[in-house]
């Protein structure tokens, strides 16, 4: 897997790309500390998974434009947030903007080391504080008390999804636009369309922010 | 009449103010353009009225066509005075404007002085009739010219000097001493009262002008305290953002750096000195937040976003997530009753006080100690009370626990368990929802804290009720606003 690490301090961004390295999880790593850098490498390289602080100062832009920037550029990119701030509309405004994973920066060790590595085996990272005050119509049924590595694969835990369905769902919990999708899939846009309606139907949600938190929620193995 | 002096702070950036006096005059001079602007064009109708009964007398007396060709000259006159004076004195600026507005009126005085031309030919009937006719235009003309002096006497004299000289000059042919040097010599008085009266209109004129100056220059200041107030307010929160972002930083790198340490084969002390490194690092940052949290609140960053909320749904949530909390501990959580209850406020801040106020709870209960929950009401009021069994506040204790940094029996100022901060946070928190707080606590048995948020307004209810769970959507997920975050 090859990585990008975007964050102003250079000293955190070592450490995480030492802890990638150490997990096992990426080896091609590159780092960069603010917006124009991340998006002139984004030219140049192929990135799997994008690591992004949420505030990256004054000369870059903002992190909803950032995420919004490098799914264009990227749209098979997985973009996960790495903030200080972890607050809930924060948050929410990432996965708004098309972000796949928040992981809270202020945490012990040990919890850093498993959101990072729930990240890395393509489940949703979001903070326990986010998930636990926001409800969910579709909790329970699927609520998993699995440990967090093993997550629930998606065709288990929703069976009704066709694979084609499937795919769609993924690409746009990615945060690809409809027409990235359609043109990864070879569809038309208006079959996206109805494929995501199908989708958050059965999902029981409304918009794919929805989804991105239920998948959270429920530890599914997405990507 | 006096002028308090307008105080001007040193602090005012604008420089036009400490000259008072050359701001007072040059406030008068364009006041009175104004004001005389405003005027003139009514006045016009009555001077053009004045100038026809004039014309028609001396036309009774005169066998030229002098009275009619200066009646229509007098109209073409008041015609571009009453559409062009405006153009004609804005055009230029500053005293020029008030020397525009003297030639104006001294050529409209001379004008209405023109039928004494025929005086001597005048009855006395007809003389008096042109003598208050012209009076009366002068006695007008101090208010409309707002009593400044060079303008009024501009219009002024050209009448009224003349008719003094002409009932002087040009006697009657039954005349006596009153009806020629008795009338000039009144005329003349009069115009020195009408100089009189000019003079007050413009003491009243130059007083509001010096009002309105007054009001102006508190404005200005008024607006440089705000915007001092302002930029003050800023590079509070600019620097709160900057220290909550950076500040924070090199706690944040060396949690990765230990994460990373943590999985490199190493023997057993060194994971011991890794753990305890872990959490110092924990500690520091917890200490840190709350320091920052506190200084948010003190400068104000922090407003409620005050809605009607479910309190029972926001209780049953918090205990849900405290129960693993508590079971590690060996602390027996219970929720004793949780009735329907929606109150007014902001649930976010709200999670944090109960945060707080738990954890307190928490920390100093022992093994197989209780916490208890509940809430119920009181008329309109709504309580939730947090009983613990724990160690308990002294009485002499119990006013101070709400101070920053304070800590019961805590005289070496051992920092491992906190700063101290937690309720002063709470008390700050309360203070902004407009929460009552009250603590009741006994030694060796436990405290009890009650808060009562203020009771829902009319409006509807944005926090679901514990049975119907919602998605999150845009509407309903996490609230919009948070703590401050950096200024950008």
């Amino acid at each position: 897997m090859k990585a990008l690490i975007i964050d102003d301090h250079p000293i955190f961004s070592d450490g995480l790309r030492l802890l990638l390295r150490t997990l096992g999880i990426a080896q091609d790593i590159e780092t960069c500390t603010d917006s124009t850098q991340a998006l002139h490498l984004l030219q140049q390289n192929a990135f799997d998974l994008i690591l992004m602080d949420w505030q990256l100062g004054q000369q870059s832009l903002s992190g909803t434009e950032l995420i919004v920037e490098l799914n264009q550029l990227a749209p098979n990119a997985r973009v996960v947030v790495v903030s200080g701030e972890a607050d809930a509309s924060s948050v929410h405004q990432a996965i708004e903007a098309g972000a796949v994973g928040f992981l809270p920066k202020e945490t012990d060790s040990a919890s850093l080391i498993d959101a990072v590595r729930v990240t890395s085996k393509g489940q949703i990272f979001l903070p326990d504080h986010v998930l636990d005050s926001t409800h969910c119509r579709a909790d329970g049924a699927h609520t998993s008390n699995k440990s967090p590595f093993e997550g629930v694969r998606l065709e288990d835990a929703y069976p009704g999804l066709t694979p084609r369905q499937r795919d769609t769902l993924v690409c746009a919990l990615r945060g690809e636009p409809n027409k990235a999708i359609a043109k990864d899939l070879h569809l038309s846009e208006a079959t996206v369309k109805q494929h995501l309606k199908a989708i958050y139907l059965e999902l029981n949600v409304h918009n794919r922010a929805e989804a991105v938190y239920l998948m959270a929620r429920q530890r599914i193995q997405v990507f | 009449m006096t002028q308090q002096p307008v105080p001007v702070s040193d602090t005012t950036p604008h420089s036009e103010l400490i000259n008072t006096t050359d701001a007072v005059s040059r406030l008068v001079e364009e006041q009175f353009v104004d004001a005389y602007l405003h005027n003139s064009g009514k006045a016009q109708i009555g001077l053009l009225l004045s100038a026809l009964v004039a014309g028609l007398i001396w036309n009774d007396r005169s066998h030229s066509i002098w009275p009619i060709v200066w009646l229509l000259l007098f109209a073409v006159v008041t015609g571009l005075r009453y559409f062009k004076t405006a153009d004609f004195v804005l055009s230029t600026s500053g005293a020029g404007r008030i020397r525009r507005i003297e030639l104006t009126l001294l050529v409209n005085g001379m004008m209405m002085a023109a039928p004494l031309s025929a005086f001597a030919t005048y009855s006395e009937l007809e003389r008096v009739a042109i003598s208050i006719i012209l009076m009366a235009t002068a006695t007008a003309s101090t208010t409309t010219t707002s009593g400044y002096r060079s303008v009024f006497l501009a219009f002024a004299l050209p009448m009224l000097v003349p008719l003094a000289l002409a009932w002087a000059l040009m006697p009657h042919q039954d005349a006596n001493w009153l009806s020629t040097w008795g009338i000039s010599t009144l005329i003349l008085f009069y115009l020195g009262f009408l100089v009189n009266v000019a003079r007050q209109v413009a003491a009243v004129f130059l007083q509001s002008c010096q009002y309105r100056l007054g009001e102006q220059q508190t404005n200005l200041q008024l607006k440089a305290a705000l915007d001092v107030a302002d930029e003050s307010n800023r590079s509070k929160t600019r620097f709160l953002a900057a220290a909550s972002h950076d500040l924070r930083q090199p706690l944040h790198s060396i949690n990765v750096l230990v994460a990373t340490l943590s999985l490199r084969p190493l023997d057993s002390d060194t994971q011991e000195i890794i753990r305890l490194l872990d959490s110092v690092n924990q500690t520091m940052t917890k200490q840190l937040d709350a320091l920052l949290d506190l200084s948010k609140l003190d400068a104000g960053v922090v407003t409620p976003n005050m809605s009607n909320h479910r309190l029972d749904a926001i209780l049953q949530d918090h205990v849900q997530a405290l129960a693993p909390v508590a079971a590690t501990k060996g602390v027996s959580l219970v929720l004793d009753d949780n009735p329907d209850l929606t109150v007014l406020t902001d649930d976010v801040l709200l999670r944090r006080v109960l945060g707080n106020l738990t954890n307190n709870a928490l920390k100093f209960t022992p093994r197989g100690g209780t916490i208890r929950l509940k809430l119920w009401r009181e008329g309109t009021l709504a309580h939730l009370s947090i009983a613990d069994t724990g160690i308990g506040i002294p009485a002499q204790d119990l006013s101070r626990v709400f101070q920053e940094f304070y800590q019961v029996d805590n005289t070496e100022r051992d920092r491992s368990k906190g700063l101290g901060l937690g309720l002063s946070i709470v008390q700050r928190l309360c203070q902004l929802m407009g929460i009552h707080v009250q603590l009741v606590s006994t030694p060796g048995v436990g405290t009890t804290i009650t808060t009562s948020p203020p009771p829902a307004t009319r409006a509807n209810c944005s926090t679901p009720a514990p049975t119907r769970r919602r998605a999150p959507s845009p509407a309903s997920a996490p609230s919009s606003r948070n703590w401050p975050k950096k200024a950008s």
